[in-house]
């Protein structure tokens, strides 16, 4: 189970809207799998993200785990048993992040919900032989948790219907254990066929429609296929007004409510490239702004977001990377950028010398070296990369062990 | 958030509560009462009175005050209830296009769903004058026995009274939810509440912050009005016998024998004799006529003793119903102005073979707990549940008149019953479905909520089609009603409202023609 790790200080984080999102729906109690479909993201992006919080040490795992569990949403859906399901067999991709009521909650309803078929005192866990004054104690706990006044107004989306089908369960389940004679019926039945536990479910006094797990859980995933669909339209309508920042959004989340359908892969990925070119733009030249006023932290995280849109621009990696050396003296980081940079423009000599000086001040002089040495070779009238190189020779001569 | 509060809209008194840092305050009005008369009074120069003020002046304009319109409310004009009632009160009563009872005061005709609107939004008045905010949402209390029409038309009120009300309780609930506030103990209850027009009796078992109704039973038309009358007819009896004159034919005097009998019960209550002196209470060809006359706290007894006993037979049902007798019955809990009678007060404790607990205000206790369960319902921290029940049976009416009973009376809600029915006739081809209330088995008897018509039934030999026919409350007491051919999958429902209610447009029309400023509102 993922959580934040206690020693990481998240203010110091450069993160996109999206990886912020999806880091506040961490919470200890939510599984990784479970953050797949409710991360706001894409499973894939959300796999990414959370790799890369393992690898910055902002999350930790318990189990020491740093991969994801396999995805296997669809297998988990519960079976209707006799016995009360454990949490792991519910069926995690019916949880929504969007309600009212925890995930938590949502988890213990739906747990509930398939032990609806037993027998009633284990639905009120209570003994079969327990007295009127333990029953009621066990009705009244349950109704606290169950009864949809404690829901009052607030959105429970599909659930509401499981409150309520739980609640009439509980109440019924009282009513019929609390009455002498329907409860000797019951003890009948079950000295006569101990093993027939549908007989435990008492006398059908009244014709009722009995619940079924499956049908809840297609029940779901129908009205999660529905809001796909529903969000898949808002995306189509934002293509068709060319906003296509608002339609990747619809269309990240129609893919996360229906990750099976293929339909919205294609529109995604256009319109996720649009929207990328426009938010790294824009963030580009918020970053440009900001740097200009000397706010050279607050430029840095922009800059960062813009490399989140559009991760090859070498300019804007050549910036990150000095300001992440000289602001933010995060040399992992500026290695990274500077490394980028010259990765896509290998023939431009600033770039080489900036990751030549994020090397020679992490103290690897063997490979600030070999950068100055191009630096120089690319534009020989660079005095600063000239005078560099000197240095950094005298001092892989007196630190042989540098380098790697 | 807005405040929400409680009311208790009372036959002749009305009483608004609102929890404020988790305790229940009752709110006085402008003239520092706790309650307020539920009444409503078009005066001689067309000014519209209510409270204390319709109150003071309904002796010199009886005709045209409303009082005791709870009685009429979501009632059909022919029935025995409002038949019986306009035998009593001044002013006059008509039918209605609905076939509802309406009042004609000074020209205009009003609905009983508007004379209690212009009640509910006097108590919204106050409630907002005393948190300085608009208050636009509350929990209302209703007799346990109201029907589905009589509740229907309480919601009607609050919408033209601007407040949107987000629960009706049964008023001896409401008095429980009180009594439980800030106990912990595991008990049973009983609630015996006798007001001004409505007797109810609720058994209630409580513990951990839970309230559960038990059942519920009651009589809409007893109440301490009733005592009342008993004292006007016997005064007048007298009157007749001594000086020859029936003032039952003069409404002004008969205002001022209702008025002076009220004051006689309550004198009664502290001590064995009281004096009724009402001078110039008639004139004749002797000249004017006076009604001077001692009246016995025995003589009060044996005038009223056999109300008491009918509201005892109620309460036998009552546990009947829950199943519990009266030594599993760990307190007994008067609520409404009628039971401080020292009579009621021991005939009470006979039956129960308990003293009734005396540490509730019994004109306060229903508001209380109504503003309780707003909280209960609004609030984040939730540490009040109350398990309602539904108070009459429903079920459809069947071949030959017949009542079916599908969701029967104090059963918990939320709730949902299902019965398979079927045709009476070969290749029958519809089948209406009509629902009912009540406990007739009878279905002529019965009120009817709604009814529809499943069409497209499969053509078959009698008796073969399955025609599955599902109740469903919420936790709102809403009720809905569906029917299912097993063999097509056609399905019909209906949410019921109830029949003699207002539309929304009648509803829009009433809001129109009354603003809010056109009510004298000083007391």
């Amino acid at each position: 189970m993922p959580q934040i790790s206690p020693e990481c200080d998240l203010g110091s984080l450069s993160l996109t809207p999206g990886e912020g999102y999806l880091l506040s729906r961490v919470d200890g109690r939510t599984t990784w799998g479970l953050l797949r479909e409710i991360g706001g993201l894409a499973p894939d992006e959300v796999d990414t993200a959370m790799r890369r919080f393992v690898e910055l040490g902002v999350l930790v795992l318990e189990d020491g785990k740093t991969e994801p569990p396999p995805s296997e949403a669809e297998a988990a859906i519960v079976t209707p048993a006799t016995a009360a399901p454990t949490p792991t067999q519910v069926d995690e991709s019916l949880f929504d992040a969007s309600l009212d009521i925890s995930l938590e909650a949502q988890r213990t309803m739906l747990v509930f919900e398939c032990g609806l078929e037993r027998p009633y005192h284990e639905i009120l866990d209570v003994a079969l032989d327990a007295e009127l004054r333990d029953l009621r104690r066990a009705y009244f706990k349950l109704s606290k948790e169950f009864h949809p006044d404690r829901y009052f107004r607030q959105n429970l989306g599909p659930f509401d219907e499981v409150v309520q089908r739980v609640f009439r369960k509980i109440a019924e389940a009282f009513e019929l254990l609390s009455d002498p004679s329907a409860r000797k019926e019951m003890e009948r039945s079950l000295q006569a066929s101990p093993a027939a536990t549908p007989a435990l479910r008492g006398p059908r006094l009244r014709g009722r429609t009995t619940p079924h797990a499956f049908s809840l859980v297609a029940r779901i995933q129908r009205e999660r296929r529905r809001k796909a669909r529903q969000y898949f339209e808002a995306g189509e309508g934002a293509i068709a007004e060319e906003s296509w920042v608002e339609a990747a959004k619809h269309l990240r989340l129609a893919i996360a409510c229906d990750p099976a359908n293929e339909a919205f892969k294609g529109p995604f990925a256009e319109a996720n490239q649009h929207a990328n070119e426009i938010l790294a733009e824009r963030y580009t030249k918020e970053a440009d702004s900001l740097f200009e006023l000397g706010e050279y932290a607050e430029a840095y995280k922009r800059y960062v977001d813009a490399l989140h849109c559009r991760p090859f621009a070498a300019a804007t990696n050549h910036r990150a990377a000095k300001l992440a050396w000289q602001i933010e003296n995060d040399l992992k980081s500026a290695k990274d950028y500077a490394a980028r940079a010259c990765e896509v423009e290998p023939t431009t000599a600033v770039y080489r010398k900036t990751l030549g000086q994020v090397y020679a001040a992490a103290g690897l002089y063997k490979n600030a070296e070999r950068e100055f040495e191009q630096a120089v070779k690319l534009d020989p009238r660079d005095e600063e990369a000239k005078l560099e190189l000197k240095t950094t020779r005298r001092n892989a001569r007196s630190a042989p062990l540098g380098g790697s | 958030m807005g405040h929400v509060i409680g009311i208790d809209l009372g036959t002749t008194n009305s009483c608004v509560a609102i929890v404020e840092n988790g305790q229940p305050t009752v709110i006085p009005n402008a003239g520092g009462y706790k309650t307020t008369p539920s009444m409503f009074a078009v005066s001689q120069d067309g000014k519209r009175l209510v409270g204390h003020l319709a109150k003071r002046q309904a002796i010199t304009n009886c005709t045209s005050t409303a009082y005791g319109v709870k009685r009429l409310i979501g009632r059909r004009f022919d029935s025995e209830e409002v038949t019986k009632t306009a035998e009593f009160v001044p002013y006059e009563i008509i039918r209605g296009s609905n076939d509802d009872a309406r009042l004609q005061l000074a020209e205009k005709i009003f609905t009983c769903p508007e004379i209690a609107a212009i009640i509910l939004r006097e108590m919204k008045r106050v409630a907002q004058e005393y948190v300085g905010e608009p208050v636009e949402e509350a929990v209302v209390t209703v007799p346990a026995y109201f029907n589905d029409t009589q509740r229907q038309c309480t919601k009607d009120a609050g919408k033209i009274a601007g407040l949107e009300i987000l629960r009706i309780i049964n008023e001896p609930t409401a008095a429980a939810l009180s009594y439980g506030f800030g106990r912990s103990d595991e008990e049973t209850i009983a609630i015996y509440d006798l007001g001004g027009g409505t007797f109810d009796i609720s058994i209630l078992s409580m513990g951990d912050g839970v309230v559960e109704v038990l059942s519920t039973n009651g009589n809409t038309f007893l109440g301490g009005e009733d005592f009342d009358r008993r004292i006007v007819d016997h005064l007048n009896a007298w009157f007749v016998d001594n000086d020859g004159i029936d003032l039952r034919n003069d409404a002004m005097a008969m205002q001022r024998l209702k008025d002076a009998a009220e004051k006689a019960k309550c004198d009664l209550s502290a001590r064995d004799v009281t004096e009724i002196n009402l001078p110039f209470i008639a004139t004749d060809e002797r000249g004017p006529r006076h009604l001077n006359v001692e009246i016995t706290r025995d003589t009060l007894e044996s005038l009223c003793h056999d109300l008491v006993s009918q509201s005892l037979k109620t309460c036998e049902a009552c546990m009947r119903d829950a199943k519990v007798g009266p030594d599993q019955i760990d307190r007994v809990i008067l609520v409404g102005g009628q039971t401080r009678m020292p009579f009621l007060q021991t005939a009470v404790a006979e039956f129960f073979g308990k003293r009734p607990h005396k540490g509730v205000n019994p004109d306060e206790v229903v508001a209380i707990g109504a503003a309780l369960q707003a909280e209960a319902l609004t609030a984040d921290e939730k540490d009040l549940l109350l398990l309602d029940v539904t108070p009459l049976s429903l079920g459809i009416a069947t071949f030959g008149g017949r009542f079916a009973t599908l969701i029967e009376r104090n059963t918990t809600v939320p709730v949902r019953r299902s019965h398979v029915f079927t045709t009476t006739r070969d290749d029958q081809r519809d089948v209406k479905v009509r629902v009912l209330q009540g406990e007739s088995e009878v279905a002529a008897e019965n009120d009817l909520l709604g009814e529809f018509v499943l069409s497209g039934i499969k053509p078959a030999s009698k008796g073969e089609p399955e025609i599955e026919v599902s109740f469903d409350i919420d936790a709102n007491g809403i009720v809905n009603v569906s029917a299912r051919d097993k063999a097509t999958g056609l399905e019909q429902s209906i949410t019921v409202n109830a029949a003699s209610t207002l539309s929304d447009e009648e509803i829009q029309r009433i809001i129109e023609e009354n603003p809010p400023d056109a009510i004298a509102l000083k007391v």
